[in-house]
């Protein structure tokens, strides 16, 4: 037991004045010399409080001359308060500003109070420090705590402790000069030690800044894989391409060569959706999948959440991958420049003052052209190489501690051409593609006093792209303008100690400008029965038409933690406001008619984790997603104008073990089901403006298995292994069939190790190959000279399975503030003839392969400061 | 929201990914080979099925012939089973004719090597512009859409010995999705196709002419054929974009056949903005010598065709 005591000033003086004309108090005492009075032994152990109130007098000397008890709390607390009363020393009180003699009240309590009893101050805080690669103690880490202004620095051994922290939640910052800042938050709770161990990361040339541990955010995904940028960079086969690296984690089918396609879950790659800094963006890769278009460098990370993730965000049935950029750094001029065989790119990054940051990127490539001088102009025609460049830039300013003013300048531009001549006029093939997209946002964080967090990001964008295609007399134009608004914005506060919670609205708008003619199946949709080389239906159609769609999404989702189960729920409402220009195909001489309809989603989100043992945690989540029509696809002519809202529903399954501090296993299975897909109409003579329909249904399901060495000792990797299937019914009645883009098996092992300066790394993948649909005869067209193939069961037969091997050999030098990497990256080295593609002969009698490209080497050169 | 400059990328990626594809089956190596190309004649086929004439109107009479040929020569009489195809093909569907009009089809008479039809009635409604009957009370159906070239085509089956080949003869309908003015101009304006004539084969060795019963085994022999000027006609299509008529000129083609030898392109031709009226394409005869069949079929760009067969003789 411990004596407490409390002493309250009373504000009701009782002045002893001399007769003086109002005199005036302009001085208060002040307790200089407190003296505890002694609990009476008696009462203390009959567990007996008191409040004793005492009339105290001040002389001018700010002595006491005298004590008496004005409300008694028992004869012994009375004698013990008044023998402390009297050995109190006061600042005196002042009269006119002159020292004079008052009289106050003064209570003083006795209380018992009941805790642990400590022979000394106790550690209630403490950790250790590691190196986050090398998993080695770190010295002289300045470790503090940022709301109480204490502070501590790391020993030898890395460790650090703090004694007797106020029991709460404290804000802590970790420090030191070649390291990069960390904040976070720790919650103490009473009579328990809190340990904890922090691993951070040094800065790379002082170029990093990274906040590697953030406060504590609401984990709304019950499955993601987040990639660090340098270890990205490293994986081979990527071209140093850090966001490449999202092909090879678990739940991502291989794309076919030259697409460039994120095919995750099973979904269609136009479903999942890609997002920069909370931005939807329209494409992780350039046109051809050689490229990113967000420059590597002033990317912090890249996550992949394959299905059933918050309610913050929607509008897409597939997955998510969610860019975040990098904060800038706080000092000094840092950048890099790099060149390989396919382009080159810079970045510069410069601190201007203690609160303005800027960065500006670039990236131009120049493949085309380099192999342009060495190879002979018709190969080009043949095999045309994209060209693409992207740029963009970034400010940073802060406003003040804990809020943040940042702006974002993303562009991206692609462009490809190509005729392949024929002396048969009818063969002639010309196709040319140019496509842009821009992207301005605005992003204001602050954190607020009471650790609430509140981020807003305004967006403008304008996204402009041209096709046109020419399949001998049969020529397809395919134009369009889009303009982009929106507004993401979220509130984030710890309503109580286990629960937070988190509104926000994403809201996004749409205006597009469609010009399409041509033959109504090119390009092809998923579930298209032709085969590759086919020439389009002849029929040609055109249309011109307008949409707007806008989707006001308010949201709102809380994480509460009961002991070892955090309960996620979230909900999300999309209200879709779908408009047109023409509900009709237009009729000579009528004027058009428009048409504007309101769709609602309501889209709840559940995730469960049970954290069963410190290192096996199991998760389950469900959730809706709804996702708005294609502005394409709500032609008059060739689509439908009243189409509506597709669904999804995903259902995960997962366990993380933590077999090492860095070592981790996780396992996921996951079930889709989606409806409303948007189908061509099978008739002949499908009802006017109803060349589409929303018959389709779908279903995924499988399991991912990842195994994952997080950077230790310079060795990073990892193996990710997908199993699953996915089917569509285009109509009732039709049987299921599988997705066009369905591999039951996907295997990708990817290791780096870091030693000396060197880096070596290697890639392995296999994967079934897609569904295709056989041919299983053919007829002769007499017009147009050429055979039509009969076909059997839709994507009965597959391409043979795929399988490569890659490997990366990469060589850092570094002088004091500069660093030169040299990196080779060879893909194919077993020069493996993977089939790519189904082809047949002309008159469909014979059936072969189109093999994928021999053995690629790509070396590149990048120098940093 | 993002979906349709998705779906343009998307689409760029996927027309970017069959043009890899297409590039890798164009370079040595990548492509399978198939052996003997469809130039070559080496078993009994159909290679032409022609219409006479060319262009008709629903009720109007029309001849069909084929061109088959075989190893030995061309066949002058095959008797061949002839049916009209009855179903369009799904609107969405890249083949010409419907999946139904391989399956049984009411047969137009005796097997013979050439017949004579009615262009059915329906044949607008079915395979051109006219909109289909819908049920009363229901939204109206879909007109069909025409080729680049403004035309429908009645489809006509010819079946003999497995083979089977479908001849398309193009419908005579009216202007669909026009005003009053547009259509009537285009009636004034138009002119039914016309089958195109050829005109004698001729063969060159190195530039010099050579006969075709005296071509020198193993030499890479230049055959010229050609094409009678009133053969590419102009005619007018209406743009649906700018709803105005644009006046177009046939392209023509030539699909080379022989029993031996190889050619270096299968079809050669000119396209509606050459005037030039003969093609030419390269045969390397034999290396041993004797007879061999030559074919040539000339397709105007609006399904008018003519066809000839030549004796030749490798010495």
């Amino acid at each position: 037991m411990r004596l407490h005591h409390f002493w309250v000033m009373a504000l009701a003086l009782a002045c002893a004045l001399p007769a003086r004309a109002e005199p005036k108090l302009t001085r208060l005492p002040r307790l200089q010399t407190f003296v505890e009075a002694t609990y009476p032994p008696a009462e203390q152990a009959a567990g007996r409080e008191a409040t004793v109130l005492l009339a105290i007098e001040i002389g001018a000397d700010g002595k006491v001359t005298h004590v008496s008890v004005a409300r008694s709390g028992g004869a012994d607390f009375d004698a013990a308060a008044v023998a402390a009363a009297a050995r109190f020393v006061f600042q005196p009180a002042e009269v006119d500003g002159v020292p004079a003699p008052v009289k106050i009240t003064y209570r003083y309590a006795f209380v018992i109070k009941h805790e642990t009893v400590k022979a000394a101050p106790q550690v209630n805080f403490e950790g250790v420090v590691l190196d986050r690669f090398k998993k080695t103690p770190i010295a002289g880490v300045a470790v503090k705590v940022t709301d109480l202004g204490r502070k501590t620095v790391t020993g030898a051994d890395g460790r650090f402790a703090f004694v007797d922290l106020p029991i709460g939640t404290h804000r802590i910052e970790l420090s030191a000069p070649k390291l990069i800042t960390v904040s976070t938050e720790e919650t103490l709770a009473e009579g328990r030690k809190r340990t904890v161990r922090y691993l951070v990361e040094p800065k790379l040339g002082g170029v990093d800044e990274e906040e590697v541990v953030r406060a504590p955010r609401i984990k709304k995904e019950s499955v993601e894989t987040t990639i660090r940028t340098e270890e990205a960079r490293r994986v081979p086969g990527t071209e140093g391409d850090t966001l490449k690296v999202v092909q090879n984690l678990p739940g991502v089918a291989r794309a076919q060569l030259g697409s460039g396609q994120l095919i995750v879950w099973g979904a269609a790659p136009a479903d999942t959706r890609v997002d920069v800094d909370g931005v939807e963006v329209p494409a992780l890769y350039h046109v051809g999948g050689l490229r990113s278009t967000v420059n590597g460098e002033l990317v912090r990370s890249v996550e992949l959440l394959p299905g059933a993730y918050g309610a913050d965000y929607g509008r897409g049935l597939g997955g998510l991958v969610r860019v975040d950029t990098r904060p800038l750094p706080e000092r000094g001029v840092h950048g890099y420049v790099a060149a390989d065989v396919l382009d080159a790119s810079a970045m510069i990054s410069a601190a201007i003052g203690k609160r303005l940051r800027v960065a500006v990127a670039a990236r131009y490539s120049y493949l085309d052209k380099l192999l342009g001088g060495i190879i002979s102009p018709k190969v080009n025609d043949y095999f045309p190489i994209p060209r693409y460049d992207d740029y963009q830039a970034k400010a940073t300013l802060a406003l003040r501690r804990g809020e943040e003013l940042s702006a974002l300048f993303l562009a991206s531009d692609d462009h490809l051409r190509r005729s392949l001549p024929s002396s048969d006029p009818a063969e002639v093939r010309a196709d040319e593609t140019n496509g842009s997209w821009y992207r301005l946002m605005l992003r204001y964080t602050r954190l607020l006093p009471d650790g609430a967090s509140v981020v807003a990001t305004p967006f403008f964008g304008y996204d402009t792209s041209r096709q046109s295609t020419r399949f001998g007399g049969s020529p397809t134009e395919l134009d369009l303008d889009s303009w982009r608004y929106g507004l993401r914005a979220s509130y984030r506060r710890r309503l109580a100690r286990p629960f937070t919670l988190s509104v926000g609205v994403d809201l996004q708008g749409t205006r597009t400008h469609v010009a399409r003619s041509g033959s109504i199946t090119l390009p092809p949709r998923e579930g298209d029965l032709y085969v590759f080389g086919q020439a389009p239906g002849d029929d040609v159609a055109a249309d011109s038409f307008s949409t707007h769609i806008v989707d006001a999404a308010p949201f709102v989702f809380g994480e509460l933690r009961l002991g070892p189960v955090t309960i996620t729920p979230g909900l999300r409402l999309d209200a879709f406001l779908i408009a047109g220009d023409h509900l009709s195909p237009d009729a000579s001489g009528t004027p058009a008619i428009g048409f504007q309809r309101l769709a609602w989603a309501l889209d709840p989100r559940l995730t469960v984790s049970w954290r069963a043992h410190r290192r096996l945690t199991l998760t389950a989540a469900v959730g809706l997603f709804h996702q708005a029509p294609d502005p394409v696809d709500l032609s008059a002519v060739f689509g439908n104008p009243t189409l509506g809202l597709e669904r999804a529903l995903h259902l995960t399954l997962g366990a993380a073990v933590h077999l090492t501090g860095t070592l981790t296993a996780e396992v996921v299975g996951f079930y889709t089901q989606l409806d409303g897909l948007v189908t061509r109409s099978p008739l002949p003579s499908p009802e006017l403006a109803r060349a589409l329909t929303q018959d389709g249904i779908g279903r995924s399901y499988g399991g991912q298995l990842l195994l994952r060495q997080e950077l230790w000792r310079g060795l990073f990797g990892w193996v990710s292994y997908s199993l699953s299937r996915s089917e569509r019914r285009d109509h009732p009645g039709l049987p299921w069939r599988l997705f066009d883009y369905d591999q039951t098996h996907v295997l990708a092992v990817v290791a780096s190790y870091e030693v000396r300066g060197w880096t070596f790394g290697a890639r392995f993948r296999l994967s079934t190959g897609f569904p295709r649909t056989p041919v299983t005869g053919s007829y002769y067209d007499a017009r147009d000279d050429r055979y039509q193939p009969i076909f059997g069961q839709q994507n009965s037969i597959r391409i043979p399975t795929f399988y490569q091997l890659d490997l990366r050999i990469d060589r850092r030098f570094v002088w004091s503030r500069v660093a030169l990497d040299l990196f080779l990256d060879v893909q194919n080295v077993t020069y493996q003839r993977n089939p790519e593609e189904v082809v047949y002969s002309e008159d469909f009698a014979q059936r072969g392969y189109i093999t994928g490209l021999p053995t690629l080497a790509v070396l590149g050169v990048r120098v940093e400061w | 929201m993002m979906r349709a400059h998705q779906m343009s990328l998307r689409n760029m990626m996927r027309l970017h990914q069959i043009m890899v594809l297409t590039a890798l089956a164009a370079l040595a190596g990548c492509q399978p080979d198939f052996g003997q190309p469809l130039s070559l004649v080496t078993g009994t086929r159909i290679l032409a099925v022609r219409g006479q004439p060319a262009e008709a109107a629903p009720g109007a009479l029309v001849s069909f012939d084929v061109l088959a040929a075989s190893p030995d020569g061309t066949i002058a009489a095959p008797p061949l089973s002839w049916a009209l195809c009855d179903q369009p093909k799904p609107l969405t569907d890249n083949n010409v004719v419907a999946d139904a009009c391989l399956g049984a089809l009411p047969a137009i008479g005796a097997p013979a090597p050439t017949t004579i039809t009615l262009v059915p009635d329906d044949a607008c409604r079915l395979f051109g512009p006219d909109t289909p009957p819908s049920t009363p009370g229901q939204p109206a159906l879909r007109p069909r859409d025409p080729d680049a070239t403004g035309g429908y085509y009645q489809p006509i089956r010819a079946t003999w010995t497995g083979t089977v080949a479908f001849g398309l003869e193009r419908l005579r309908c009216n202007l669909a999705g026009a005003s009053l003015a547009i259509a009537e101009e285009f009636q004034m304006r138009y002119t039914s196709n016309q089958n195109p004539q050829l005109t004698p084969l001729l063969a060159a060795d190195e530039g010099q002419p050579v006969a075709l019963d005296a071509l020198p085994a193993g030499r890479k022999i230049t055959f010229t054929v050609g094409w009678t000027a009133a053969s590419p006609e102009s005619y007018p299509v209406l743009d649906p974009a700018s709803q105005t008529l644009v006046d177009h000129r046939e392209a023509m083609r030539v699909s080379w056949f022989a029993t031996s030898g190889a050619f270096a392109e299968e079809r050669t031709g000119r396209d509606e903005t050459d005037p030039a009226l003969t093609t030419s394409d390269d045969w390397t005869a034999p290396a041993n010598p004797g007879p061999a069949h030559l074919w040539v079929v000339l397709r105007d760009s609006r399904g008018g065709v003519d066809f000839a067969s030549y004796q030749l003789t490798v010495k």
